[in-house]
């Protein structure tokens, strides 16, 4: 087995749970092209987690894109209609990397809720992402925060857009030091210079985190965040799945466009976030759209990474006499352990490599 | 177990020196040998010594989870990581320098020789200068002093070099100094052993 298979064959079992988990919410599976127009990116250029976009002429002259950006397409097409829209998607997108100018084919799944607002459907979206952890990991977090409490205290600061924006990079990188220089440097006021300091560093249970979290919602804004942030894990208590959630507002969204609930997810083994999500009714704004939104991207590139490395872990190799296999099934089996892969073979492959070799003789493993 | 990333050389030295005081100690990395990994299971920890420019990406990538780095390298390579603490060692600054009393001329395209080519363009575009980089990876000094720049965008600490070879410092950039720094999923999954390394480190007020 190469790695490419073990990647592709985890990627389409993820995959499977995944569908089968929003289909059962009543989600509606969504196919887009490949292709947007280009113009859409270049009007929305902040809006994409990476700049660069990859495009070409169409026979008839315009401009298109390799598809980036899943979030766009969906609110470029979604209606004011009053019924909500719940949909999921299941698409590649297409990225150039900054270092190495490789274009890079990322496989995503996601859901978006377009409609109404309310804590039932904003705690149904944060369900569906912790579910959506749970059925490709054992050991997961799914860190939340809220923009309109982050939004209300940056905006209390008086500080221009670039201030804010630099305060906000060091929440994001929980660089609580670089907060206080920034803050003694524009004398921000010592009471909302201490909260900053805090949010940047908070981390935990949500009821752990309660009382710091309501001792900063001061106005009507930043309240509303706050109590909306509880009325949703309230909600998500009731449903057994709130364990794995942690209050972290390292996990944030750019502020132009999301303006509620923002979450990331976190599997035990990868690096780096492998599903991201948030409230981004400002975008919708933006479109002309008068309806809230929500929803999530899952990265399953970056599941596939963490299987492959666990997979490669231990590779066991028995060799075996076809003359002689009584007992041998049993004895594969023996050997099989969690992210272990157990490979009998009447010879070894020449290319590949194992962490161990056995031979099987006389109904015995013989390590070599 | 936590794996650390340290940047080789005197602050790589001087961190391990911090971690082992606070009980982290790793008796194999004391010895003259030539491993490169080493580990200590009694302290459930694990260092490895990294180019000072690659601690970041080990950590970013989860290769490590926490590891101590220079801000200037956190800068130029935007690193996703989280920058736990400033560690206030291995002070120096970013800065500008050329040739000394003689001004970087203005009624042209600045020619900026530096290993820190983000860092360099961030700070003229603030400045609406328009520069062309000259990308170096090392004796920055001699750029100016062979004409092939204007000016350098280098580490300054003490200045002796600039000074010996004629130079001097025009303008800082920023301050620099060493940051704790944690990969963002491990930070979560150890969430309690590196908040601890962390708060043990703010408690000895280094």
């Amino acid at each position: 087995m190469n790695s490419d298979q073990i990647i592709s064959n985890s990627e389409e079992a993820d995959l499977l749970l995944l569908q089968q988990l929003y289909a059962s919410y009543g989600y509606s599976k969504f196919r887009m092209s490949k292709f947007e127009d280009y113009t859409l990116y270049l009007q929305n250029k902040d809006f994409l987690k990476d700049g660069n976009i990859i495009s070409f002429n169409a026979p008839d002259g315009r401009l298109l894109a390799l598809k980036q950006d899943i979030t766009l397409s969906i609110v470029k097409n979604a209606g004011d209609a009053d019924a909500p829209h719940r949909v999921y998607y299941i698409e590649n997108v297409y990225r150039a990397s900054d270092d190495t100018n490789d274009i890079r084919e990322i496989p995503q799944a996601g859901v978006e809720y377009v409609g109404k607002m309310d804590t039932y459907v904003l705690s149904e979206v944060i369900l569906l992402a912790l579910e959506s952890l749970a059925r490709v990991s054992d050991n997961y977090i799914l860190g939340v925060s809220h923009m309109g409490l982050l939004r209300g205290l940056l905006e209390k600061t008086g500080l221009d857009r670039t201030a804010q924006r630099e305060i906000l990079n060091c929440i994001q990188n929980k660089a609580a030091h670089e907060i206080r220089r920034i803050c003694e440097k524009n004398c921000v006021e010592n009471t909302l210079a201490a909260q900053l300091y805090t949010l940047s560093t908070l981390y935990g249970r949500p009821e752990d985190c309660a009382d710091a979290l309501r001792s900063m919602a001061v106005d009507a804004a930043t309240r509303d965040a706050v109590n909306e942030l509880f009325a949703v894990y309230a909600l998500l208590q009731e449903t057994g799945h709130s364990e794995n959630l942690r209050i972290d507002f390292s996990v944030s969204n750019n502020m132009k466009y999301y303006n509620g609930i923002a979450f990331q997810g976190f599997v035990d083994g990868t690096p780096r976030s492998v599903l991201s999500g948030g409230r981004y009714d400002d975008l919708m704004r933006k479109f002309g759209r008068k309806s809230g939104a929500i929803g999530f991207a899952v990265y399953l590139d970056l599941l596939g990474v963490r299987d492959s490395a666990e997979s490669a872990d231990e590779q066991i190799l028995v060799l075996y006499d076809p003359q002689n296999v009584s007992g041998l099934a049993a004895a594969v089996q023996s050997l099989q352990r969690a992210h272990t892969a157990v490979h009998a073979l009447e010879n070894p492959q020449p290319d590949a490599r194992y962490s161990r070799i056995y031979r099987y003789q006389e109904g015995r493993l013989i390590l070599q | 177990m936590i794996h650390i990333a340290l940047p080789k050389g005197r602050l790589g030295e001087k961190a391990y020196q911090i971690f082992k005081s606070l009980g982290y100690g790793c008796p194999e990395i004391e010895q003259d040998n030539r491993k490169l990994i080493f580990v200590n299971r009694e302290n459930d920890v694990c260092y490895f010594w990294a180019k000072p420019s690659d601690v970041s990406v080990y950590v970013e990538r989860g290769a490590a989870d926490i590891g101590i780095v220079g801000k200037d390298i956190l800068l130029e390579h935007g690193s996703d990581v989280y920058e736990l603490l400033d560690l206030g060692m291995g002070k120096c600054r970013m800065a500008v320098a050329g040739i000394r009393g003689k001004r970087p001329p203005a009624d042209r395209t600045l020619r900026v020789a530096t290993k820190f080519p983000n860092i360099a363009r961030r700070y003229y575009a603030s400045q609406s200068r328009e520069i062309e980089i000259i990308k170096l990876n090392g004796s920055i000094e001699i750029a100016p002093l062979l004409g092939l720049s204007d000016v350098i965008v280098d580490i300054v600490e003490t200045g002796t070099t600039l000074l010996e070879n004629n130079l001097e410092p025009y303008e800082t950039i920023l301050p620099i100094s060493a940051r704790l720094i944690a990969n963002k999923a491990s930070y979560k999954f150890h969430y309690d052993e590196i908040r601890r390394i962390s708060e043990k480190i703010q408690e000895k007020g280094i």
